[in-house]
C-alpha cells in the first residue's frame, strides 16, 4: 500500500492522452515541462531470483561511459542505493554500502545476470508552487522491453509515473483527484520490470533446485520414478547453459546434484525398472558424473580457499597454490564444456527423455505396477536400517572408508526421502532429514577434510612440474596438510554424537512408523 | 548515518552556504541527505525555496515520538530533504531545559532516520547555548567556518576548550576558512600562522566570492546556478576532505 512519499505509475486509460493529463493537473500549480530524456537500463538478478525475492530491483543504466548501478524497493520504488558503475556480478564485487551489503546478504555466490531490458523515453513535468518550488513531478514513460541480446521488443504502452515530494501532500491529492477524474484507476507498482517481463510473456526469475514432485499414493511405482526422474532431467538441461558458460558455481553444482539423485533412483529402484535400459543409463550418468567432477572439485577448493588460508600463520603464501587451482580449473572447465558438446551426451539426454516420456512397456518388470507407497517406505526402511548398521559397526579405530560409505548410504537414504516427500506429512519428512542433515554435515565435512589432506600433497606435486614452487608455498601447504589432519580428528570425535541422535530409538520408531509397512 | 553540524559562534562567516552547498554534493554522489534548519532565521529553509513551518513548532519537533519525521520536505534536489526552519526556534533553549535529558535529547530524536539518511547536516544558529551543546552530542563532526582574523584563533581555543571539558572525544573539530579574501594581508598572514596552532584545520579554503551571496537571490545550491566558479569547485575540495575525516 503506497504511502504519499511513494512513487506509483499509471497506464493511461484508453482514449486519455498526455495532454488531457497535463491540461487536468493545472489547478494544481505551475507545470513546467522538463526535457524528453532517453532511458535505458538493463535489470540483472541471480539465475533462481533471488533479489526480485528479496523485494528488490537492481538495474544499470547509462551509457558506458557514466555506467550507475541502482538498487530500489520493489514495491514504493523506493531507492534503496546507488552506485556509480556497472559490470559487477557477484555480491564480493560491490563495495561497503547501501546496495553492497544487502545484496551479498541474498547472493551467496550466485552471479547477476541481465534478465531483462527496459528502453525508451522519459518525459518529465514538474509541477511549481508560488515560491517556485517543485511539489509535485510526473512522468510519461514511453517504454519498451527487450529480451537479452534481443533485437525486437515489446512495447508497454505509454505509463504516468507520478513522484510526490516528501512533505507536499495536498499538491498530490489534488493530482490525484484530477487523474481519477480522468478515469485513472489501478496504480501499478512504479518499476517496470515485471511489466517489462510479463509482455514478454516470462515471468520473475524463480527457480529452485529443491525436489517439488506431486505423487499420489496408489500411483503405480513405474510412473512415480518417472515422474521424479523427468523432474531431475529437467533440472539438469536448466543448469546446462550456466554450466557450460560457467556463469557461477551453482549451475555446475545443480547439475552435478541432479546426476546424483538419478543415478541414486537408478540404484535404490533397480527392482522396478527395465534391466536393460536402467543399467544402460546407469553408466552413461556414471560417466556424466565423472566428467563433470574435476571442475566441482576445484569450484569447491577456490570457493574454499579463504577459509583454507585461514587455517595457516602465513596464508598469502598459498597465493601461487590458488593461481595453479585457477589455471587448472580453467583447463578442466574447457574439458567439460567439450563433453557437453559430445554426441554421447546429446544422445544421452535425448534416449532419457524418450524412454521417461514412454509408457512402461512389457519389458517393465512388474512391480513397476505396485503403490508408489510400498516401494519406496520399503527401500527407505532398508536404507535406514543399513545406515544404522553400518554406523553401529564404526568405532574409534575403524578405517576412514566406513565414515566415507556411510556417508554414500546417507545420501541415498536422504535423495529417496526428498523423491517421495510428497505421499508423507510434511513436518514428518522435515523432521527425519532434519535429524539426518545433523549427521550428513559431520560425514561431509569429514570427507572435505580427507580429500583435502590427500589432493594437497598431489597438487604441490603438479606445481613442482610445471616449475619451481617458492619454498614458503610448500611451508605454508604443509602446515596446511597438519592443520586438516587436526581438524579431521576433531570432527571424527564429533560422529559418535551425531550418529547417536540420528539412531535413536525415537527416530528409529518414527521411521518404522511411516515407512516399514510401506 | 552520519551528522555533520556546521557551526560558529559568530554569524555571517558562512555556515548556512556551507551546510547547504556541501549537502548538495552530498546528494549528489548518491548519499540520502538530510538538512535541519535549526536557526530560526531559516536561511537554508529559505533557500531551498521551502516554507519556513512545521507544524507544532519546536515543541512538537523535539518531543519524544514527536512530529518531527512528518515533517521532513523534498527538496527540489535528488536525495536531499530538508527539516525547516520555524520561527518558534527561538524557543528551542527554553523548549530543551524543560525535557529530560536536554543535551541528549538531538541525538536520540534523530536516530530513528538511521534507516532513511546516510548524511544528516545541522545547520545551527550562531550562540553558545543548551541548543549547541545538544548539536554537540548529536553530531559525529563540527564543521566549523572560521574567517582568518586574530578573533577567530579565540574562537577556536574556545571550542576546542569546551569539547575537551564536555568529553566529547567522539566529536571530530573541522575548522576551514570561510570567505577567504586574499588580498587582505590579515587573512593572507592568518592563513599560514593559525594552522600551526589548530593543526586539524582543513586544507580546503572558501573564497569571499558574490556567487555565493547570491544564493539568497537564486535561491538554490552554489552548484546548481554557477557549478564552474572556482568558488563553487572549493566547496567540492572542502566536501572531499570532510568525506574523508568522517569515513
Amino acid at each position: 500500500m503506497s504511502t504519499e512519499r511513494d512513487a506509483v505509475a499509471y497506464r493511461l486509460p484508453s482514449g486519455v492522452t498526455t495532454s488531457d493529463v497535463v491540461e487536468a493537473c493545472r489547478g494544481t500549480g505551475r507545470i513546467e515541462g522538463q526535457p524528453v530524456r532517453p532511458t535505458r537500463r538493463t535489470y540483472l538478478d541471480s539465475f533462481d531470483g533471488r533479489v526480485h525475492r528479496a523485494g528488490w530491483r537492481l538495474w544499470e543504466e547509462g551509457p558506458e561511459t557514466d555506467r550507475r548501478t541502482v538498487l530500489v524497493d520493489g514495491a514504493t520504488g523506493r531507492r534503496l542505493g546507488r552506485l556509480d558503475g556497472g559490470g559487477r556480478r557477484f555480491g564480493s564485487e560491490f563495495p561497503l554500502g547501501a546496495v553492497g551489503d544487502r545484496l551479498r546478504g541474498v547472493l551467496g555466490i550466485r552471479a547477476l545476470l541481465p534478465v531483462v531490458c527496459v528502453q525508451g523515453d522519459e518525459a518529465p513535468f514538474d509541477v511549481r508552487n508560488r515560491d517556485d518550488k517543485r511539489v509535485l513531478r510526473f512522468v510519461f514513460e514511453t517504454l519498451e522491453a527487450f529480451a537479452d541480446g534481443a533485437e525486437e521488443g515489446a512495447s508497454l504502452g505509454v505509463r504516468l509515473r507520478v513522484e510526490p515530494v516528501r512533505g507536499y501532500g495536498k499538491a498530490l491529492r489534488r493530482f490525484r483527484k484530477a487523474l481519477g477524474r480522468l478515469g485513472f484507476t489501478e496504480p501499478l507498482s512504479p518499476d517496470p520490470q515485471d511489466a517489462a517481463l510479463s509482455v514478454l510473456g516470462r515471468a520473475p526469475p524463480r527457480y529452485t533446485s529443491k525436489i517439488r514432485v506431486p505423487l499420489a499414493r496408489g500411483m503405480p511405482a513405474g510412473d512415480a520414478v518417472r515422474v521424479v526422474l523427468l523432474h531431475l532431467l529437467d533440472t539438469l538441461q536448466t543448469n546446462e547453459e550456466g554450466t557450460r558458460a560457467d556463469l557461477d558455481s551453482e549451475f555446475l553444482h545443480d547439475f552435478r546434484v541432479a546426476v546424483r539423485r538419478t543415478r541414486a533412483a537408478l540404484g535404490q529402484l533397480k527392482s522396478i525398472l527395465p534391466p536393460g535400459p536402467a543399467a544402460r543409463f546407469r553408466e552413461g550418468f556414471a560417466w556424466l558424473g565423472q566428467v563433470t567432477g574435476p571442475v566441482r572439485d576445484l569450484d569447491v577448493y577456490l570457493l574454499e580457499f579463504p577459509t583454507l588460508a585461514g587455517r595457516v600463520t602465513h596464508g598469502n603464501d598459498l597465493a601461487p597454490l590458488q593461481r595453479f587451482l585457477e589455471g587448472k580449473q580453467s583447463t578442466e572447465q574447457r574439458r567439460l564444456v567439450r563433453s557437453l558438446e559430445t554426441r554421447r551426451y546429446g544422445a544421452l539426454l535425448v534416449s532419457w527423455r524418450r524412454f521417461l516420456e514412454t509408457t512402461p512397456g512389457p519389458d517393465w518388470p512388474e512391480s513397476a505396477g505396485t503403490p508408489v507407497e510400498r516401494v519406496a517406505g520399503r527401500r527407505i526402511w532398508r536404507v535406514y536400517r543399513r545406515a544404522v548398521n553400518e554406523g553401529r559397526a564404526i568405532g574409534p579405530s575403524s578405517p576412514d572408508e566406513a565414515l566415507h560409505d556411510l556417508r554414500k548410504t546417507c545420501k541415498k537414504l536422504r535423495y529417496l526421502l526428498e523423491f517421495f516427500q510428497s505421499l508423507y506429512l510434511e513436518e514428518d519428512v522435515r523432521e527425519l532429514v532434519g535429524a539426518l542433515k545433523g549427521l550428513q554435515d559431520n560425514l561431509g565435512t569429514f570427507n572435505d577434510l580427507c580429500v583435502q589432506a590427500e589432493t594437497l600433497p598431489r597438487f604441490g606435486e603438479e606445481m613442482g612440474r610445471v616449475g619451481p614452487v617458492p619454498p614458503t608455498t610448500l611451508l605454508a601447504m604443509g602446515a596446511l596438510v597438519e592443520s586438516l589432519r587436526h581438524a579431521r580428528l576433531d570432527v571424527r570425535a564429533e560422529f559418535h554424537d551425531r550418529f547417536a541422535t540420528f539412531a535413536a530409538p525415537a527416530t528409529r520408531n518414527r521411521y518404522r512408523k511411516l515407512f516399514e509397512a510401506g | 548515518m552520519k551528522t555533520i553540524a556546521t557551526y560558529s559562534i559568530k554569524g555571517g562567516v558562512g555556515k548556512t552556504a556551507t551546510a547547504v552547498n556541501l549537502a548538495c554534493l552530498a546528494a549528489r554522489e548518491g548519499a540520502r541527505t538530510l538538512v535541519w534548519d535549526l536557526d530560526p532565521q531559516g536561511a537554508a529553509t529559505f533557500y531551498f525555496r521551502i516554507k519556513p513551518k512545521v507544524k507544532g513548532g519546536a515543541k512538537g519537533m523535539l518531543a519524544r515520538n514527536g512530529t518531527l519525521a512528518r515533517q521532513i520536505r523534498g527538496t527540489d534536489y535528488e536525495d536531499l530533504d530538508l527539516l525547516p526552519a520555524d520561527f518558534s526556534y527561538r524557543h528551542m533553549d527554553i523548549v530543551l531545559d524543560e525535557a529530560k535529558k536536554p543535551t541528549g535529547r538531538l541525538r536520540k530524536i534523530l536516530k530513528p532516520l538511521e534507516d532513511e539518511y546516510d548524511i544528516i547536516f545541522l545547520d545551527c544558529p550562531p550562540s553558545i547555548s543548551l541548543v549547541s551543546e545538544a548539536v554537540f552530542r548529536a553530531a559525529d563532526a563540527l564543521l566549523v567556518p572560521v574567517i582568518p582574523t586574530t578573533l577567530s584563533a579565540r574562537t577556536l581555543e574556545q571550542l576546542a576548550a569546551f569539547r575537551l571539558d564536555q568529553g566529547l572525544d567522539d566529536l571530530s573539530l573541522l575548522p576551514f576558512f570561510s570567505m577567504v579574501d586574499r588580498r587582505k594581508s590579515l587573512h593572507r598572514e592568518m592563513l599560514e600562522t593559525l594552522p600551526l596552532q589548530f593543526p586539524e584545520v582543513l586544507d580546503a579554503r572558501i573564497p569571499y566570492a558574490s556567487v555565493v551571496e547570491r544564493m539568497g537571490v537564486q535561491r538554490a545550491p552554489v552548484h546548481a546556478y554557477a557549478r564552474r566558479h572556482p568558488a563553487a569547485q572549493a566547496y567540492e575540495a572542502l566536501w572531499a576532505e570532510v568525506r574523508g575525516r568522517i569515513g
